[in-house]
């Protein structure tokens, strides 16, 4: 059954999709840090306020996700936020994580950069398992 | 057998003067005019021999990649050349020659400093890392050569990501930046520096000159080309950034307190920069994009101290 983007159960799926992805878990196997990905607020997609999910993410498994919660996003080592257009090409493929990083369609708010960088690729297997999972869209997505 | 039917130059309306490649040739002329056998390196010189093992190590390491990244960009540039002339592109074509020029004078002058300051003898290959070969051994000569025969907007868009943005956006500004910074900091090797300043703004026109060309191309060719350079992109900052993490991972500690930080920060902001320079081009015609004032540049690419 296809759930609607970064929402609780979207995260939980997301969480599933990740710890039985042996491509991620060889490409994260020392990553250490959980994460929070905001969808930032579009009223014109009726997107109000922001949607946030959390990621546990730990040595190549995901030990648990949710819907972010305030105290998340405070604390997450990495918070990376976009809006609606830039995570509808991220989630299609069309566009890496790293390059929208670098092109600011992706913003890392919480966290460094530098210890984010030698994870390109378990970040690409990060997304790819997002696109695994049956997901609905706002309208006019 | 007639080849050419006409001259631009002596046909109205003659050079578009008042277009941005014209203005980069105008600048080239104005600001590029230094000639690497005038920096005094006999300070340098001294400097080297006060410098520990690790510090010479790194700073042979980074003269290294740059001396091969500016032979590389002077061999790899001609079939860009080649192309844009055989679109009868001359305003385009006055300025790639001072571009040239410019990236042969680069070569001279860290051949001068591995010489006569470093007196580094024998063969450097070993500072090569695989992501530095991924880049300037098998992409940059690929996308390169691939003009000769297939010079479609696609191709040269992604000749122009590879040379412009990545080569010379990612890693030659933001190895620059690093380079000058830690030798201003630790006052060492006054020559280089100042050879350094002379680089970078070279380096500035020439970064010009590619969002330039980018956006030219995706305003006269539209989404087939904006793709084309977004999957260039794609594929080329994982090694690109790659080649700045092989770097920190070699030592430990990093001599003279560079900070892996220090090369990133400035990286993204000057890459996002250009990223939407551009973007914009796919909302604007070509008669805009010819005409780009100032807000296609960063104002850098005009004048090093004289």
């Amino acid at each position: 059954m296809a759930t609607a983007i970064f929402t609780d159960a979207w995260a939980v799926a997301w969480c599933r999709e990740l710890t039985t992805s042996i491509a991620y878990r060889q490409a994260a196997a020392r990553w250490e840090g959980a994460l929070v990905l905001i969808l930032e607020a579009d009223a014109a997609l009726g997107i109000d306020p922001e949607l946030a999910v959390f990621l546990d993410v730990h040595h190549g498994t995901c030990r648990s996700a949710r819907a972010a919660t305030a105290e998340d996003r405070e604390t997450a080592p990495y918070v990376l936020q976009g809006n609606a257009a830039a995570w509808k090409r991220i989630l299609a493929g069309e566009v890496e994580p790293l390059t929208a990083l670098m092109t600011g369609k992706l913003r890392l708010t919480q966290g460094s950069l530098a210890k984010l960088l030698p994870y390109v690729q378990a970040a690409k297997e990060l997304v790819a398992a997002a696109r695994r999972i049956p997901s609905t869209f706002p309208p006019g997505w | 057998m007639t080849v050419r039917q006409t001259f631009r130059s002596t046909a109205a309306p003659g050079l578009a003067l008042d277009t941005f490649p014209m203005r980069l040739w105008r600048k080239a002329k104005r600001h590029g005019i230094w000639n690497p056998e005038d920096i005094d390196l006999q300070p340098d010189a001294a400097d080297w021999q006060r410098l520990d093992a690790p510090e010479r190590d790194v700073i042979l390491r980074l003269s290294t990649l740059f001396q091969a990244g500016e032979e590389s960009v002077t061999l790899d540039l001609l079939p860009l050349i080649q192309t844009i002339a055989e679109e009868g592109r001359l305003e385009e074509e006055m300025y790639l020659t001072a571009f040239l020029w410019e990236e042969a004078k680069h070569v001279e002058m860290f051949h001068r400093f591995l010489r006569e300051v470093a007196v580094a003898e024998g063969d450097l290959a070993h500072y090569f890392t695989d992501s530095y070969r991924a880049i300037f051994c098998e992409a940059l000569p690929t996308a390169l050569q691939r003009l000769r025969t297939d010079p479609s907007p696609q191709a040269q868009a992604e000749a122009s990501v590879t040379y412009n943005m990545i080569v010379e956006g990612v890693l030659a500004e933001t190895g620059y930046y690093a380079y000058h910074h830690m030798l201003e900091r630790n006052g060492i090797l006054p020559g280089m520096q100042q050879a350094v300043v002379h680089l970078r703004a070279d380096e500035a026109r020439h970064m010009a000159y590619g969002v330039f060309l980018l956006s030219r191309l995706v305003a006269e060719h539209g989404e087939p080309v904006w793709e084309a350079i977004e999957q260039r992109l794609n594929a080329l900052l994982p090694p690109a950034v790659g080649v700045i993490q092989e770097l920190f991972a070699l030592y430990d500690p990093m001599p003279f307190g560079m900070q892996v930080d220090d090369f990133l920060g400035y990286a993204m902001s000057q890459f996002e920069k250009r990223s939407r320079r551009i973007e914009r081009a796919r909302g604007q015609t070509l008669e805009e994009v010819l005409h780009l004032g100032a807000e296609a540049t960063d104002g850098n690419e005009a004048e090093a101290p004289q």
